[in-house]
């Protein structure tokens, strides 16, 4: 485990992002936010929302239906299997990267950037600095 | 429980009402694709009957007198729409048949992609011209899906349809409500695109080389939104560094 913190791990990866604007850290059995970073506050109610919202979509089994349009064999385990790994969300404001970690399959990270990033650039950044913010943990 | 029931079971639970309509016709387009042997299947929707000759996953319409009618998959999907909007509750009966005489019919892709937008939607054309993936209407009607698909993977992307517009709904004042895209990884390589609007869905799968040119085209366009206090109003989105 690194002597850091997993806030100041987010804060050190945010700042990768180009015209980043939140990191957060999420535990998704329980939905529960364990960390974010702002570059300025939030009320309490938006981050639990947010947490909820990100839980539902990658947890939703309808969802991960998804993923078997394309696959000629649907079965029921596969259904129960975990989903996506990475996901972006486009809005009219800001671009959302939600990103299932590798080494705790049970949490995520939610990085918020204007939309004016390069979403490529988004997601690079976030898949080189995930490594640190997962030691943290 | 096999496939067929899983999904069975989730068309049965989003039978509401709002997307009961496009429901009925997405078990009709099933019934047709599963349908290998020959087989007539009597559709009944409370007021009347619509008589289709199966084979080889293509269906024709039966007369009255039970011979094969060769319309157009424009025309038979037309009065396949119109019997599902009409529809109470719609039921199938499926009877063994004699081989068919006449050539096969039309397959489900088939059938979807020659819907004309009037047909579906009296108010007039929805969304865009065919274009690649499944699209669906803001009701839920598929209005194109990709040729050679099976029911199975059309009820998927129903219900992958169904439960993001619940989601966003829920949601969109803090994500935004115009584009989602979804990729995977790890032992998949697919990569997959959704693009939510209000009047139609798109739901597409990609290689990496189109990545680009579908964000692109679908990026979002209009005035951001005005952020407000956190304590001033119903908006939620972030209003930035």
């Amino acid at each position: 485990m690194s002597d850091m913190t997993l806030h100041a791990a987010l804060q050190q990866s945010l700042r990768t992002v180009p015209d980043g604007v939140a990191a957060g850290y999420l535990d998704l059995t329980t939905g529960a936010l364990l960390s974010l970073f702002a570059a300025e506050q939030r009320p309490q109610e938006f981050l639990n929302v947010m947490a909820s919202a990100v839980t539902e979509l990658f947890e939703a089994p309808l969802f991960k239906m998804i993923d078997k349009i394309w696959s000629d064999q649907l079965t029921e385990a596969d259904l129960a299997k975990d989903g996506f790994g990475e996901i972006l969300l486009f809005g009219k404001e800001y671009t959302t990267l939600l990103k299932r970690c590798h080494k705790h399959e049970r949490h995520a990270v939610i990085y918020v950037s204007r939309k004016e990033t390069p979403p490529g650039i988004l997601l690079m950044e976030v898949r080189k600095s995930l490594p640190k913010v997962e030691e943290t943990v | 429980m096999d496939v067929n029931a899983i999904l069975d079971e989730s068309l049965k639970a989003f039978s509401r009402p709002v997307a009961s309509k496009a429901a009925q016709f997405i078990l009709m387009l099933s019934v047709i694709d599963r349908t290998i042997l020959p087989r007539q299947v009597i559709f009944s929707n409370g007021r009347g009957q619509l008589k289709l000759a199966v084979a080889e996953r293509k269906a024709r319409r039966l007369d009255d007198a039970g011979q094969s009618v060769a319309d157009s998959p424009s025309d038979l999907v037309q009065r396949m729409t119109r019997f599902c909007l009409e529809a109470d509750a719609l039921k199938h009966e499926i009877r063994p048949a004699k081989p068919p005489s006449s050539p096969p019919g039309h397959g489900i892709a088939e059938l979807v992609n020659a819907q004309q937008p009037a047909s579906v939607t009296p108010a007039g054309p929805v969304g865009e011209p065919h274009s690649d993936g499944f699209r669906f209407d803001e009701r839920g009607w598929p209005l194109a899906i990709p040729d050679a698909s099976s029911a199975k993977s059309l009820v998927s992307a129903w219900l992958v349809y169904l439960w993001m517009q619940s989601w966003l709904k829920r949601h969109d004042e803090m994500l935004g409500d115009s584009v989602l895209m979804v990729t995977t990884e790890g032992q998949r390589s697919r990569e997959l695109a959704f693009r939510f609007s209000p009047k139609a869905t798109q739901i597409m799968s990609l290689g990496s080389a189109e990545l680009g040119r579908l964000m692109a085209a679908w990026r979002v366009e209009g005035t951001p939104r005005q952020a407000q206090q956190p304590n001033g109003g119903k908006t939620m989105g972030m209003s930035g560094a």
